[in-house]
């Protein structure tokens, strides 16, 4: 693959898109259409900044990959480490620091691109490869990813630059993965000989990033710098430090945006976006989000069984109140469960399903008559929420009005902002309860991500049993989901494997395990004299600061 | 008791027609009403009334001590200069030469100072007098007192002293810049019957010794007659009797004080003490600008005493408020006793 | 001497046993409070997503968390005899050093904030004492709102005022080297010290006011004292009694408002970890700061009780708590 002629032709025409985005979006008062592509770059920077200080929600908590499953860790760990295959901005797969290939189905062949070297200045080896990839299995490790592993069978060098991955069956969802966090490689000995404080504030780490660990201070900041040494003189950071540091709340990172205090941060529902969006301090970007804010259905034994009342619900949620209540209009109406950002591969065929996918609009009238036919009127679901929890409480009180617009009642079962995490982790929390809200998303552009936590019978987060007999009244039909999202797995042909994809997503559109709300974009917010991060959901999972520097 | 013979030539202190106004829900009340009287070097002057008559304003009034936004006319002279206008260096020694004693040695004493600051403070402030020569006087002093282990009461603090002890303390104090005068503001009321007897003997031979003026105020028309060579009697902020002590409670001049007379408050009935004349004391402001203040609680009172407040007149060698004063001399120790 | 000290000894000997006991309480209500809060300290470093129910599996029996709630406490305490605080479930570290490194940031925040309020708070609180007059009437005033004002106000309008408008001081994080640390304590600060600072200054212009009432000021008058050493020596001395008093408490109960003002802040100090432990349930976190921040309560008390004897000589040691 000719990476490097792909990425420089994807700049050129972002940086131009880029700079629209910042013309129009970033300095009028009105959110983003979101009908319109967002641009998954912004204006690559030019002059050397010193020291950049960006905001996270919160402190970060490990420096490990195995364990990045939020977004501190993973905005910092994609600039620390590599992995194997990359995701460009727009969600593209290509090469990372190894191409893939696949001689049979079942064979996945990395080759190690020469000259990668980690910070201390030691080469990448096959060594350090499989063992990175082995400690997300490792059971005393206890590392988040181990599930994306389910399918393979053996990790080995093959080779002097060469991993091989056999597996027990096709899957093509795993080359995803391994351009996302759980393909990124430590140094072995570096880590062996860290042990247990590997990643931690007592430890130190070793990645072969353009930027390196400087330092962590609990609670103060991780700081990391620009790695001069970094094994691709192509690639060379404007920034030459970068704090990464959680803010506590919006109005300190307002302040703090407005001051330089902070200077950049990927901002989420932000309750003083209108207040930022109208400062000349800092410039607002809106980028695609591979995200998905939706009513997890979590129990279908109830009145959510019938897939009438769901589809009723969904049609009588005003979601473009929620979009402006929550998100300020920075998110748009969604069609599928996943967001269109997330269409990284099968470009086309994604696109024009997704063109040809109906509307989520409100039509009360229509859902009034489907809860007449399935007979639920006066029947009551209970929503999980936490008044505490400003996004969640209003979209469980919207929620609440659907319901009862649409002649069913809805009671509001109300947990502590703490507390509303049990939701998805224990069962007994759910007792009593038909769904929650969440903003979910899985870890690479590719909408099965988030499907494989839904779909599958054993999904992390198939709470309701969608699609299993016994827990799904209407299991028969709706495990054809299931098996058609199993053949995609094992499909190599990415468009092919997309036209799957996409089916499933309109099969599950009808069905609605989860009922989508709305999908957030990604909401860029930088000083003004500051330009070049990644303005898609990429920053996740990629090196989203390369580019990163003074405007000029 | 041995008595200082008066002395001749000019008073110590004199008071001349004090009249001392101060701040009372917002209008300007008399508390004191031209108060007049003298003080000769090396005499007991007692200083009887009722409660509110005024007595510890007078003494206020002659140690500037008076409370913010008092306003005083008339003249205090000490030593023949005037009080009120004094300032500066001449204040400070002025301060040195007239000593306060107050009637509650406890509250009149820092609690967190020791003893020792307390007794030398003064004289090292504002005599520049070294610590440990301040503290040999202090200790000479408080054995003349007659407390003997002085170098210990140094060290302790106000709370460890019994009642009587501090206020041999106060007297002790109060000699300690040799001053002239000596204020005292019932000095012995606050304490037990058998401590006042001593710290009063302790006050008189001490006083006696140093040849010292002293204001005696106290509600005891006895008590001023024993210590005091003259004795003024207050009432309603004015001076209504001035006279040798020793012929205050046969003779007396005014109904008033021929009433507290009568009210025998002796050294050991403190509790009850002049309860027996009839009516309510008042106060100056409250004393008629047009009458003799004593007229409502007075038995002799006539329509004389009620058309103007009678002037201080001279009788039998002392001074009287009254104006049926010559009328009833002679009768007023009788009738009331009888 | 001999009894005094003895007094002495057996009112350290029962503080000593106070703070134990103290400490063995408040450590088993707190890790029962946690316990019984549902959630999942693990749960939360997904930040709302569902983790694998395999890792979940693991990390909870590495941290105990599937044993009965007295079987974890007294794995804790056993542990902390030995001075060993537990590991931050979080962070994956000590929590012993976690907690160390944030200690200078309270330490220096309710520091700064102590000298603001003894400072400004009884120097105000002697000037409008012994001047009527308008410095008087406006300081009442003021007092008499900011003493009302919540911390978190107070640094949203601090922050308002002098970092986003006037730019004159950062409005978040710690800083490097000490005149820059300075320079960002000082809001906090300020914003933690403003409520107390009104009422020290309310309770100093009282006890002014009313020591220099006191008959034995009176006597000092007489006796010519100049007034320099009667305000130095019998007004300020004894007004140093409740002044002291009021500062000592107030100053103790900055350390557990001075989380309010280190979250608002970013400041990397305990009260601030102490409520993100909480939130993520990291127990042995929690654990760990609170008693810290138990034994630095009763120990500035006991400051308090021992400075209150010294300055009154007619409270004996311990009398305070009788
Ligand atoms: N600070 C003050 N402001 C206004 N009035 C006062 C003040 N102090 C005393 N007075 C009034 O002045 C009058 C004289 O008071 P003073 O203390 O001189 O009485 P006294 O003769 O010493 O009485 P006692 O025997 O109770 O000591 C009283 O009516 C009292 O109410
Ligand atoms: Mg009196």
């Amino acid at each position: 693959m000719n990476r490097k002629l792909t990425t420089h032709r994807v700049m050129a025409v972002a940086g131009v898109v880029g700079l629209l985005a910042t013309a129009c979006g970033g300095r009028t008062a009105g959110g983003p259409s979101g009908g319109q592509q967002q641009a998954v770059t912004t204006k690559a920077g030019t002059k050397p900044v010193d020291k950049v200080v960006w905001a996270v929600y919160r402190d970060v908590n490990s420096l490990d990959p195995i364990f990045a499953f939020d977004y501190p860790e993973n905005t910092t760990d994609s600039l620390l480490y590599e992995s194997l295959l990359r995701q460009g901005a727009d969600g593209s797969l290509g090469p990372g620091l190894a191409t893939l290939s696949y001689p049979d189905q079942s064979t996945m062949v990395f080759t190690l691109k020469p000259g990668v070297t980690f910070w201390d200045g030691n080469p990448l080896t096959t060594d350090d490869v499989v063992y990175s990839l082995n400690r997300n299995t490792d059971p005393a490790l206890a590392g988040f990813y181990s599930a994306v592993f389910s399918r393979v069978q053996s990790i080995a060098a093959t080779g002097t630059n060469e991993v091989t991955i056999k597996l027990k069956q096709p899957d093509y969802w795993l080359a995803s993965e391994m351009g996302s966090i759980p393909g990124m490689i430590i140094e072995k000995k570096f880590a062996q000989a860290q042990g247990s404080n590997y990643g931690t504030p007592a430890g130190k780490i070793m990645g072969t990033g353009a930027f390196k660990f400087e330092s962590w201070k609990p609670g103060v900041a991780v700081v990391i710098v620009r790695n001069d040494s970094y094994w691709n003189p192509a690639v060379k950071p404007l920034v030459r430090e970068m704090d990464i540091k959680g803010a506590p709340n919006d109005a300190s990172l307002t302040s703090a945006l407005l001051t330089g205090g902070i200077n950049g941060v990927y901002a989420q529902a932000l309750t003083t976006l209108d207040q930022l969006k109208t400062n000349k301090a800092v410039t607002v970007t809106y980028g695609p989000g591979w995200y998905t804010d939706a009513f997890i259905v979590s129990d279908l034994k109830g009145a959510l069984g019938d897939v009438r009342v769901r589809q009723a619900l969904s049609l009588a949620l005003d979601r473009k109140g929620l979009i402006d209540a929550i998100y300020k209009g920075t998110a748009t109406l969604p069609k599928w469960i996943s967001n269109r950002g997330t269409f990284g591969y099968g470009k086309s065929v994604f696109e024009a399903a997704y063109a040809a996918a109906p509307d989520m609009t409100q039509n009360l009238a229509k859902a009034k008559q489907l809860i007449i036919d399935a007979g639920a009127t006066g029947k009551s679901i209970t929503i999980g929420m936490s008044s505490e929890l400003t996004g969640i409480s209003i979209e469980a009180n919207a929620l609440k009005a659907a319901a009862e617009a649409i002649g069913m009642k809805a009671t509001l079962h109300s947990v502590s902002a703490q507390n509303f995490i049990n939701f998805f982790i224990d069962p007994k929390a759910r007792v009593g309860i038909d769904g929650f809200f969440t903003l979910n998303y899985g870890d690479y552009a590719g909408p099965e991500s988030l499907l494989a936590t839904l779909i599958p019978p054993d999904g992390s987060q198939n709470f309701d049993g969608y699609g299993v007999q016994g827990t799904d009244p209407q299991a028969a039909n709706d495990s054809k989901a299931f098996t058609l999202f199993d053949e995609a797995r094992s499909t190599a042909d990415p468009n092919a494997r997309a036209q799957k994809v996409a089916d499933v997503e309109k099969m599950i559109a009808t069905d609605l395990p989860w009922i989508p709300v709305l999908q957030p974009l990604i909401v860029l917010i930088t000083s003004s004299n500051l330009t070049g991060a990644y303005a898609s959901f990429a920053y996740m999972f990629a090196p989203w600061a390369d580019k990163l520097g003074g405007t000029g | 008791m041995n008595r200082a013979e008066p002395a001749a030539g000019a008073p110590l202190l004199e008071l001349e027609g004090v009249t001392v106004r101060l701040p009372v829900e917002g209008s300007m009340q008399a508390v004191l009403q031209d108060v007049s009287f003298a003080i000769r070097p090396g005499e007991a002057l007692g200083l009887v009334g009722e409660s509110g008559s005024g007595k510890s304003m007078t003494a206020r009034a002659i140690d500037r001590l008076l409370p913010p936004g008092a306003a005083v006319t008339g003249r205090v002279r000490f030593g023949g200069r005037d009080v009120m206008t004094l300032s500066g260096a001449d204040l400070k020694r002025f301060r040195g030469e007239v000593a306060m004693i107050f009637q509650d040695p406890r509250a009149h004493t820092n609690p967190v100072r020791r003893i020792g600051d307390f007794m030398t403070e003064a004289l090292r402030t504002n005599a520049r007098v070294p610590m440990d020569e301040a503290a040999r006087r202090a200790v000479d002093l408080l054995a003349s007192v007659g407390i003997e282990d002085g170098d210990r009461r140094l060290r302790q603090y106000p709370h460890e002293l019994s009642g009587g002890l501090l206020q041999r303390v106060m007297i002790a104090t109060a000699l300690l810049t040799r001053p002239r005068l000596l204020l005292a503001d019932e000095p012995t009321t606050a304490l037990d019957v058998t401590t006042q007897a001593e710290v009063l003997a302790i006050l008189d031979n001490l006083r006696s010794e140093l040849s010292l003026a002293m204001l005696f105020i106290t509600h005891n028309l006895e008590l001023a007659a024993a210590i005091c060579d003259r004795t003024v009697v207050m009432y309603a902020g004015q001076v209504v009797e001035v006279r040798e002590s020793n012929r205050l409670h046969d003779q007396p001049l005014h109904p008033y004080t021929a009433a507290l007379a009568a009210a025998r408050p002796s050294i050991d009935a403190t509790a009850h003490r002049l309860t027996a004349i009839p009516g309510r004391p008042l106060s100056a402001f409250e004393a008629p600008a047009e009458a003799c203040a004593f007229t409502a609680r007075c038995p002799y009172a006539a329509d004389v005493c009620r058309e103007r407040r009678p002037a201080l007149v001279e009788l039998d060698g002392g001074l009287t408020r009254c104006a049926r004063a010559r009328e009833l001399f002679g009768r007023l120790e009788v009738e009331l006793h009888a | 001497m001999g009894p005094a000290e003895s007094v002495h000894l057996r009112f350290f000997v029962r503080r000593l046993a106070m703070l134990l006991v103290s400490l063995l309480v408040a450590s088993f209500v707190i890790f029962a409070a946690i316990y019984l809060a549902p959630g999942n300290p693990i749960a939360a470093l997904s930040g709302g997503r569902s983790l694998p129910p395999d890792s979940l599996h693991v990390l909870e029996a590495r941290y105990h968390l599937d044993q009965p709630f007295i079987v974890q406490y007294w794995y804790w305490l056993s542990n902390a005899f030995h001075g060993n605080l537990g590991i931050s479930i979080t962070l994956r570290e000590n929590v012993s050093d976690l907690i160390a490194s944030r200690i200078s940031t309270t330490a220096g925040l309710v520091l700064y904030s102590s000298i603001l309020i003894i400072v400004i708070g009884v120097g105000l609180g002697i000037l409008s004492g012994f001047k009527r007059g308008l410095l008087d009437t406006s300081t009442l005033v003021i007092t008499a709102i900011s003493a009302s004002l919540p911390a978190f106000v107070a640094a949203i309008v601090l922050i308002l005022v002098f970092a986003v408008q006037l730019q004159w001081f950062p409005s978040l994080g710690n800083g490097v080297g000490f005149i820059d640390q300075v320079r960002h304590l000082t809001l906090p600060a300020f914003a933690l010290a403003v409520s107390s600072l009104a009422i020290v200054a309310r309770v100093t212009r009282a006890a002014i006011r009313e020591e220099a009432r006191r008959e034995h000021v009176q006597t000092a008058v007489s006796r010519g004292i100049p007034t320099a050493e009667l305000i130095r020596r019998h007004v300020l001395r004894n007004a140093a009694i409740p002044i002291t008093t009021i500062s000592g408490i107030t100053v103790a109960s900055l350390i557990a408002v001075a989380a309010v003002v280190e979250v608002v802040f970013g400041l990397a100090g305990l009260g601030a970890y102490l409520v993100q432990s909480a939130q993520s349930k990291d127990l042995a976190v929690v654990q760990g700061i609170s008693l810290l921040l138990v034994t630095t309560f009763v120990v500035m008390n006991v400051l308090v009780d021992v400075l209150y004897a010294v300055l009154d000589p007619r409270v004996s040691l311990g009398s305070r708590a009788q």
